[in-house]
Parts: structure tokens; sequence; C-alpha cells
């Protein structure tokens, strides 16, 4: 539980050499906001491919998992096992790492969400956050605290736009996100399984009546949910680190990010997610680095005071 | 009869509170007995929110970790004495817990856990980060014991861990019976009904936002005490005091006790202070136990230890009085 994001991002700095040449000082800071606003968009990536798992497993299954950011940790382990420890090559290690945490994503609902997904909500909230520090615990006792990095080819490869300079996985983690949002909108939209998962949105009951199978769907929605969050640990990892207590900020952080967004609003959160990462990229470069992770919690709070219903408003339907 | 033998069962257990720094055979008894206190005021204080007014908070770490720091703060500083820590702490406490808890109830239960996990957070990261104040991860050292005194008139310090534990013991008690006059007031009845049945109460001009906000106030407040306490017996303050695993050990405490029940908090708070550092489990395993065992509780026993515990004295209240009938 820390502030793991800005203590370990690396801010892409201010190239020196281009500031030792005679430019005035609005455009260096007119750099630097960009600069943040790279930043942001990185953070927001994350927050989106993490939080659009976790909208959808409150939509369809209405289970609010506090677990799921240690998929996100779950995932980055494994990634780093397969790309560190292993030696797989970058891409193929992240295919993998999806493919496994699809699985787990299933194992995590026949174990945890199908013996309680009938009792009430705050038994929800307590067993996930049980499994979730768990999680956490085994995660230290396995792999220690000490950060583990594993970088890649992309990472160090830098990229330079009218001046700009930013690394090539950046720019990956960015298209990556905007694609992974546009497929699970089709996915949602158009088959047979993701029009069963707005029918369970809407109505549970009702949907098993009509012979949707109720533990299947929830299934492949934590298999989906847990798949989102293998792609932002197999593309995110190589410019963070991994350690034991980075998922439980990533989870709060998705919760900020599904009640600004307005929670089971998947376009919602996917603004949301990058409005949170901004905020929070501009709070690091101007305020106060260190307190930046606060930065989310200040928008949430704000959100739900002056506008409970998120700011794109509630939708069940998802 | 079954009165009498409760009455006797109190009166051992408040003996054996009373003479355990006399009869312990090393002084590693009290110093857990000390601790087990500590947790019965931040049980206690949790139920009072989770399970009498039934939100879900998880501010908890937050609220033990600013009483600890501002008693940790002050007497280091000013030298201030323990109920000055106490009434700011509390104060303090209060204030974050108005500023939080009102847009926090707003939307739902959910937001209502969300905003207090968030200042759990937020808290953490203010002490790690906040170096002049609260000297970050170097930890606040050498506090001073806790004293009560007026000044000139007289001055009491407790320098002992005998002191220490009495001090924690008697402070337990007065949380206690403020706790059991708090909900067996009005006030505790507006919190059940709130519980129970929201829409009800409040058609029944009852505010549910002033009620909630009461219990979560007060029991913040309450929180703040025990880390105050903290403070003082540990003399070491570290951001580590604020991790956000206290709430899953009262979370356990909370379910094994039964919500909303008095006694099997405390037996839970007993049980899991007193067990695992006896047996000296280490930390960084504990989260993965007390995560199983939570798990465990919730799945096959959800009324709690202290639903059985109701049971098995039914059970024995039935055949006494079968036996009183005979």
């Amino acid at each position: 539980m820390n502030n793991l994001l800005s203590q370990y991002d690396q801010h892409p700095k201010y190239d020196k050499s281009a500031s030792s040449k005679s430019e005035n000082y609005q455009e260096v800071s007119m750099r630097m906001f960009i600069d943040q606003i790279f930043n942001g968009l990185t953070l927001g990536s994350l927050y989106a491919l993490v939080a659009l798992g976790l909208t959808l497993t409150f939509g369809v299954v209405r289970l609010v998992n506090f677990a799921h950011g240690e998929f996100f940790m779950v995932a980055g382990y494994f990634f780093w096992i397969l790309q560190v420890e292993m030696g797989i090559p970058y891409l193929p290690a992240v295919l993998i790492t999806i493919l496994a945490m699809a699985i787990f994503g299933a194992i995590f609902d026949r174990l945890v969400v199908h013996p309680i997904i009938e009792r009430p909500w705050y038994i929800h909230i307590v067993a996930t956050l049980a499994v979730s520090a768990a999680m956490v615990s085994a995660a230290i006792l396995l792999f220690t605290t000490s950060p583990r990095a594993a970088p890649t080819p992309f990472a160090r490869s830098i990229f330079e736009i009218w001046g700009f300079r930013i690394s090539l996985q950046r720019i990956l983690i960015f298209v990556i996100t905007a694609i992974s949002f546009i497929l699970l909108n089709l996915f949602i939209k158009n088959t047979k399984i993701g029009k069963a998962m707005r029918a369970m949105s809407q109505d549970r009951e009702v949907c098993i009546t009509l012979g949707i199978d109720a533990r299947n769907i929830s299934r492949l929605t934590f298999s989906l949910g847990a798949a989102l969050a293998g792609v932002a640990a197999g593309f995110i990892v190589p410019i963070f680190v991994v350690i034991p207590e980075m998922g439980s900020i990533i989870t709060l952080k998705a919760f900020a990010t599904i009640i600004v967004g307005g929670m089971g609003n998947i376009k919602g959160t996917f603004i949301g997610a990058f409005l949170l990462g901004i905020s929070e990229a501009l709070m690091a470069g101007y305020i106060a680095s260190e307190y930046a992770p606060v930065a989310p919690f200040i928008l949430m709070i704000a959100v739900l005071m002056f506008k409970p219903e998120g700011l794109f408003g509630r939708k069940v339907g998802l | 009869m079954s009165r009498l033998i409760r009455a006797l069962i109190i009166i051992f257990i408040v003996a054996f509170i009373v003479i355990l720094p006399i009869i312990s055979p090393k002084r590693y008894f009290i110093h857990i007995g000390a601790l087990t206190g500590i947790y019965i005021i931040l049980a206690l204080s949790f139920d009072l929110v989770v399970g009498q007014v039934g939100a879900l908070s998880f501010a908890h770490p937050a609220f033990f970790g600013i009483g600890a720091y501002v008693a940790a703060i002050l007497s280091t500083n000013f030298g201030t004495s323990l109920i000055p820590n106490i009434v700011l702490g509390a104060l303090l406490v209060g204030l974050i817990a108005i500023i939080i808890g009102i847009p926090s109830f707003r939307l739902s239960r959910y937001s209502f856990a969300m905003g207090t996990l968030g200042i759990a957070l937020v808290a953490q990261l203010i002490a790690k980060n906040w170096y002049t104040v609260t000297n970050g991860p170097l930890c606040i050292s050498q506090i001073p014991n806790a004293s009560i005194g007026f000044p000139g008139i007289f001055h009491w310090e407790s320098d002992s861990l005998t002191d220490d534990y009495y001090l924690i013991i008697a402070l337990v008690g007065i949380v206690f019976l403020i706790v059991r006059r708090l909900i067996s007031s009005r006030l505790g009845r507006a919190f059940k009904a709130i519980r129970e049945d929201e829409i009800l109460a409040s058609s029944r001009s009852m505010n549910p936002l002033f009620y909630k906000m009461t219990a979560f106030i007060a029991s913040g407040m309450l929180a703040s005490i025990a880390g105050v306490l903290f403070a003082h017996y540990i003399a070491v303050v570290c951001p580590t005091v604020l991790a956000i695993d206290i709430t899953v050990t009262l979370l356990i405490i909370e379910f094994l006790g039964g919500a909303g029940n008095i006694p099997g908090i405390i037996l839970g708070a007993v049980l899991f202070t007193a067990i695992p550092e006896y047996l000296r489990i280490a930390a960084s395993a504990r989260p993965l136990i007390y995560g199983a065992i939570l798990m465990i509780i919730i799945v096959y026993a959800p009324e709690g230890l202290g639903g059985w515990v109701e049971k098995v004295s039914q059970l024995i209240g039935q055949s006494t009085s079968s036996m009183d009938r005979d």
C-alpha cells in the first residue's frame, strides 16, 4: 500500500539537451504539460483495463470484488515468471499471461464467487477483501517484498515526435487499451454471450427463468475481467515493477474510476479512467508527486458530492 | 440459577483480568493482555458502525492511526498528557469522519465502503510522506509514558508494564460502558431500526444519515482512543499502524463474534489477539491465515461464534429450566 505508481513510474524527464537551447519559459512549461499528459494516458490505460473488468463483474454478476486489483498483481507475477525467469519472448509471454488469467478468473469464480453470490452485499465485500488480503500475503511469502522488473525491448526504444520523447511501450499500451475497449464493446453488443451478459445485468432472476445459465455467465464474466487485468499486466508491468501490494491500490483506483464513470457503465468507465490518470499525472507534475495517488480519491469524493450517480450516469444495462 | 452462574462467570472473568499481572508467570502475558485490551476497544468501536448500524466502514486503520499519531506528535513535541491527547485525537477524527462520511453515505453502501477505504489509504500515504510532521517511515519514537494530572495539583505517570496494563483495562471498561449505554439507549434502538430496514425507519421520521453519521463519528472517536493508548504503550508509531490489514482482523472478530453481539465481539477480540500473539505467528503470514479463516467463517458459520454461544447457552438454559421443573 504505497504510492507505487508515482514512485516507480519512470517519469519521462524533461529533455535537458532541448532546454539548453534558447527556449522561453512558456515553451518549457508547455513541454512539461504535454509530458504529464502522456504520463496520464499511460496511467489512464492501466486504470481503464483494470476498471473495465471491475465494472463488468459488478454490472453483470452484481458482486463488488475487492480482490480485483489482485488479479493484476497475480498477472504481473505470472508475466514476470514467464518473461524473466523462463526467458519466454515478450509477445508469447503476454499471450500466455492473458490466457492463464482467463483460467484464473474461472477458478476464482468457482472458489470465491460461487459460494457467496446468493448472500447479502456486505458478505461479498468482506469475503473478497479477505481473499485479497490472503493473496497479498501469499505473494509476500512466495516472492518477498522486493520489486521485480520485467523490461521489454519496447520500453527502451524511445520515439521522438515533435521533440517529445516517449517510449514505444507507452504508445503500445495506449493502442492496446483502445483496441481492448473497442473489442469489448463489440463483444457485449453483438455476440450471444454479450447479450446474455447485458440481460443478466438488468435482471438476474428473469434471465434464470428464461434459461440463461447464470453460473456460466458469471464464470465467463470473471474470466473476461481477469483476462483484461492480464492485458494490463502484460503491457504495463514492463514500465513499472511488480510488488505484492500493487493490487490493493489498483483496486481502490479502479473503484474510484467506476464511481466517477458511473457504476456498470463501460463507456463512462473508459473515459473516467483517463480523467483519473491525467489528473493524477498533473498532480504529480505540478503539486506534489508523493501525494499524486490521492488525486483520484479527491476526484471521486468530488463526484460523490456533486454528481453521486457518476459523471456519465449509471447504466445498469452496461 | 442461570443468573447466578452468569454472575459468577462475570465475577471470575473480572477477577482474572484484575489479578493477571500478579499471577502471570511471565511479563509477556501482561503485554498480551494489554494488546488484547487495545484490540477490544477497536473491535467494540468497529461493531458500533458495522454491527449496530450496518454500514461497512474500512476507515478504522485511519482512525486508530490518527489517534496514535496525534498522541505521538503532541506528547513528543509539547509534552501533553493522556487526556488532552485523547480529546484532541477524538476531535480530529470526528472532523475527518464528518468530512468523509457525509458524501460517502450519499450514493450507496458500496460508495461508503469505498470512501472509507480511501481515507485509510490516504491517511497511510500522508503518514509515509509528510516527513516534517510524521517523520515518514523513520517513525516517531521515544513517545513518553501516559500520564494524567493537573499541573501543580497531582500527577500520575504510568511507568511500568503493570501500570500500562491497568490503564488500558480501565479504558476498556469505560469504552465498554459507553458502548453498552449507547446501544441500549433510544439512539441504539434507532441504529438497529436503520440496520434492519432503512426505508421503514425513515418513514418513522428517523433520519438515516443522522444516525449513521452519529454511529460513524462515535466509532471513529473510540477507535482513536485505542490509537492514543497504543502510541503511549508501544512508544513508537510507524506508518504501519495504519495498515489496512487491521480491517481484516477486525472483520474476522466481527463475523466470528456475530455482528452486534458484544460478548461475542469481546471473545473474538481475545481469541484473535491473544492466540496469534502467543503462538507468534509471523506477521506477514497472518493475512493469509486470517483471510482463509474469514472466508471459512463466512461460508460455513454465517451467524458467527456469538450465534453458537447463544445457541449453546439457550440449550443449557433449557436443560437447567427443565431441571428446575423436576
